[in-house]
């Protein structure tokens, strides 16, 4: 089933086209990739499909919706959340606030029952708390909550990253170059990380520059050169692909 | 637990020592000093609230003469109680604030502490020149009447004769407004405000409608600048435009700044010292405006996070006479709109 | 209505609108360089007078019976020379760390202001202090007079504006400050000297603010209070006209020149001021950019 879907999505900054007619159909319970040169347009798209960014033209389809002038947090509720490519996140606040503020969606805080402490507040805090606890162990940053967010090591901090956009109970995570800046280890273990998100059943579209998580993890990918479509198909297609080959040699990126 | 039990104790001492106040002084100029910083206290409080979700207002006072006309306007004209302009007058500061929040809430940083200060011009322009039959021009509005004698179960019947039953009124409800104020903050809406307020891109990709938070946000603020404004008019008698100067709107901010945005005994710190120092350079003549001045610019240069930042250190040179949070204030800046 | 009229009050709202557009451009000049919202600016306009009063009116004219218009220039520049020189002081000395932080920078400014008003107060007390006019007389043309002060302010006005806007094209420092304005990061990694331009910056827009002021001097009068006045009246132009831009400045400045006169005659001075603040609040939420400014 096509769960998320790009129609000739594209956004020009001025005269410059940073994303021109893509493409795209993701199925559900996939690990799509999209990878191409920096400036080929990839975050630009990510920008474009999760709403921070109204397309020029062209439509952004989710379950056969268009969301495609959605504001974020209503596509969030819908059941699609992005990472972001520099690290985000509430640095003042600790891993558990953080993740806290993340399962916003699961529970509308009822104004007086906040301020008065209702029984029905608190047990829905509870249930927060728990489920926020649960993310935590599933990520491997339990031991870290009562970190200042800012204080993690970097490879911690987009494990966090990863950790926020999973909590709202997605259909659709876009993750934004999650392994950038870790190390071997980390990478493998992030690797996992993402493979455990597709069993729990949620599709992942997936920007990475390194290339043997690209390649080990996706089912299928899109390459992208200067905002168009060059080429899609299975990792073994893809590394064969005379077009993608020449995009990469041609341009200063080290694969 | 037991740091805790320390604190909640130190303000409770520090809560009967504010009720004790009156039995140790009658002279009223001391009363009403204090009435008025409760007042203003209430108005910084409530500021902050906004500027935890990143709008600074410059229209503080604008609200303030809403709730203030609208109090003295609810009592004189339409012969209600205090007791239920009151209320009123915070709802509709509140109306007001809510109606101008959704084209203005769309601003952010500087744009949209300009609009403030366009709008709280306008509107105390509009009290001030136009329907003078209303609002009484810049003579302003007379003979206000105090609040109704409040019937006490066991006690007389307390008349708002003197200067003392203000004080306790004051003292009262500022402190009612700084217990909402904490819960407020301490809530899950103070968590989302903070939130929005560092990364609001992140808090929208989690789901967070961030015009719904910071309208809730700007809302709550007049409300209280509204309450401020009521308490105002029905002690002083006489309200005029010149009690609700865009000076005021900017000392609103100044308070809460130079206190500390951190928490909401910020806000309260920043009032209580910047009015006391002010009252104290009052004999002085023309120096007042001046250290204030010279006391503004040591703040922002050496105290950047204010008071609440220093605070740490100052207790712990004290020896730990007051066992705070460890965690205290972070170095990051956050308070650059 | 009486075509004298109109023209009188066209001319005398344009003029007047020169020198609201030149304050309006020290505002901006600052706004641009150092991303800051200088709330001292009125204040600079302020001391512009008090030099004017201080050296031309009272020492040159009063003391010494200088001719009026040699003197008047002179002191003029020593005008804007001294608040300018304040301006780099205040910017090298105290504001620079606060560049780019705008609610910090405008309770720095503010607090400065303060001093500077008081200051002023002690000095000069609080009654107004007139100025005699270097160029009395009233010029009738097409049955409207105008008074020839206002023309000859008007004029200096416009043209210490293009004095700017050539200075800003044509010289080096001038493109330092351009480049700053465009791209901070940018600018900053092409080697220019940031911490120099910056303060030159600040200096020159108070100098311009300054020299408004000696322009109102004898139009008006001089009194510590008259720069809050002066503050809004330069955010109203700088957000109708365009936070950063030199034209967009002077035609926002003569806006509210016009509306000013015809909104003052027509209806009432408080009018006109409700008017161009609710300009000011439209503009902020249809055109943020303002009239000519950049995005």
């Amino acid at each position: 089933m096509i769960l998320l879907e790009l129609k000739g999505l594209t956004k020009y900054f001025g005269g410059l086209a940073a994303v021109d007619s893509l493409d795209l159909a993701v199925n559900a319970g996939q690990i799509v990739g999209l990878i191409g040169p920096n400036g080929a347009g990839k975050t630009t798209a990510f920008s474009l499909i999760a709403g921070f960014l109204p397309p020029t033209r062209g439509s952004v389809l989710f379950k056969g919706e268009d969301i495609t002038n959605l504001k974020p947090n209503k596509i969030a509720g819908k059941g699609l959340t992005r990472t972001f490519q520099l690290t985000t996140l509430f640095g003042e606040m600790t891993v558990a606030e953080n993740l806290y503020i993340a399962v916003h969606l699961q529970a509308r805080p009822s104004f007086f029952g906040s301020i008065f402490s209702a029984p029905s507040t608190r047990s829905k805090e509870q249930e927060l708390h728990d489920r926020t606890g649960a993310l935590m162990d599933s990520m491997g940053l339990s031991e870290l909550r009562d970190e200042l967010a800012k204080n993690l090591p970097h490879g911690h901090q987009r494990l966090l990253g990863i950790a926020m956009a999973i909590a709202t109970d997605p259909e659709v995570v876009l993750l934004d170059e999650p392994v950038s800046g870790m190390n071997q280890e980390e990478t493998t273990t992030t690797m996992r990380l993402i493979n455990e998100i597709r069993e729990t059943g949620v599709t992942v579209l997936l920007v990475e520059h390194n290339m043997r998580t690209v390649m080990e993890l996706c089912d299928r990918i899109a390459v992208l050169n200067y905002g168009n479509k060059i080429a899609e198909g299975t990792p073994k297609e893809i590394s064969e692909d005379e077009d993608v080959i020449k995009a990469y040699l041609g341009s200063e990126e080290a694969a | 637990m037991h740091r805790l039990s320390r604190r909640v104790g130190g303000y409770l001492i520090l809560i009967v020592l504010l009720f004790l106040v009156p039995v140790g002084t009658r002279d009223p100029y001391y009363l009403y000093t204090a009435y008025r910083i409760f007042l203003l206290i209430i108005m910084a409080v409530g500021l902050r609230v906004t500027m935890t979700t990143g709008q600074v207002s410059f229209a503080h006072a604008a609200f303030m003469a809403i709730g203030a006309y609208s109090s003295a306007l609810l009592v004189m004209r339409v012969g209600l109680s205090f007791w239920l302009a009151l209320p009123l007058a915070g709802i509709i500061a509140m109306v007001v604030a809510i109606l101008i929040g959704f084209p203005i809430l769309r601003l952010t940083g500087v744009y949209f502490f300009l609009v403030t200060f366009a709008f709280g011009t306008v509107v105390m322009l509009i009290i001030t020149n136009y329907w003078r039959d209303v609002f009484g021009g810049t003579q302003g509005l007379l003979n206000i009447p105090v609040p109704d004698p409040l019937a006490i179960p066991g006690l007389p019947p307390l008349e708002f004769t003197t200067m003392t039953p203000f004080y306790y009124l004051g003292l009262m409800v500022m402190i009612i407004m700084i217990l909402f104020a904490v819960r407020l903050d301490r809530s899950r809406f103070g968590r989302v405000f903070r939130a929005i307020r560092q990364q609001d891109a992140l808090a929208q990709s989690v789901g967070v409608n961030l015009f719904s938070y910071k309208m809730l946000g700007w809302a709550i603020a007049c409300f209280f600048a509204g309450i401020a404004g009521s308490l105002f008019s029905h002690m002083h008698k006489v309200i005029t435009p010149g009690d609700f100067t865009i000076q005021l709107a900017v000392y609103c901010v100044v308070y809460v700044i130079v206190g500390g945005e951190h928490k909401v005994s910020g806000p309260i710190l920043g009032t209580a010292l910047l009015c006391l120092v002010a009252e104290y350079l009052r004999g002085f003549g023309p120096i007042e405006p001046l250290a204030y001045g010279v006391a503004l610019v040591l703040v922002i240069v050496f105290m950047p996070q204010g008071i609440l930042g220093i605070l740490p250190r100052i207790n712990a040179w004290l020896g730990n006479l007051w066992p705070g949070p460890s965690q205290g204030v972070s170095n990051n800046d956050t308070t650059g709109a | 209505m009486d075509f004298g009229l109109f023209v009188q009050l066209l001319v005398n709202g344009l003029l007047l609108g020169a020198i609201y557009g030149l304050v309006a451009l020290g505002l901006t000049l600052i706004l641009s360089i150092l991303d800051s919202i200088n709330f001292a600016h009125g204040d600079m306009f302020m001391l512009g007078g008090v030099v004017i009063y201080a050296f031309f009116a009272q020492f040159a004219v009063k003391q010494l019976h200088l001719p009026l218009i040699p003197t008047y220039l002179l002191s003029m520049v020593l005008a804007m020379g001294l608040v300018g020189l304040l301006g780099v002081v205040i910017e090298i000395g105290i504001f620079h760390p606060f560049i780019g932080k705008h609610l910090q920078g405008v309770i720095l400014t503010l607090g400065l202001g303060l001093v500077i008003q008081t200051v002023t107060l002690m000095g000069l007390g609080t009654v107004d202090k007139g100025v005699p006019s270097p160029f009395p007389g009233i010029v009738s043309w097409l049955g409207a007079s105008v008074a020839l002060e206002r023309i000859v302010a008007g004029i200096l006005a416009v043209g210490l504006v293009i004095g700017l806007w050539y200075y800003i094209h044509g010289t080096k420092v001038g493109l330092a400050m351009r480049a700053i304005s465009q791209d901070r990061e940018a600018a900053a990694l092409q080697g220019i000297h940031m911490r120099r331009i910056c303060a030159i910056g600040f200096g020159l827009g108070c100098a311009l603010a300054a020299a408004a002021g000696v322009l109102m001097a004898p139009i008006a009068f001089v009194n510590p209070f008259v720069g809050e006045a002066w503050l809004m009246k330069s955010f109203i132009i700088i957000i109708v006209g365009g936070m950063g831009s030199i034209p967009g400045s002077l035609l926002a400045g003569f806006l509210l020149g016009l509306i000013e006169s015809f909104g003052s005659f027509f209806f009432s001075i408080h009018t006109a001021t409700v008017l161009s603040f609710s300009l000011v609040i439209i503009m902020l939420l249809l055109r943020p950019r303002g009239l000519l400014g950049h995005a």
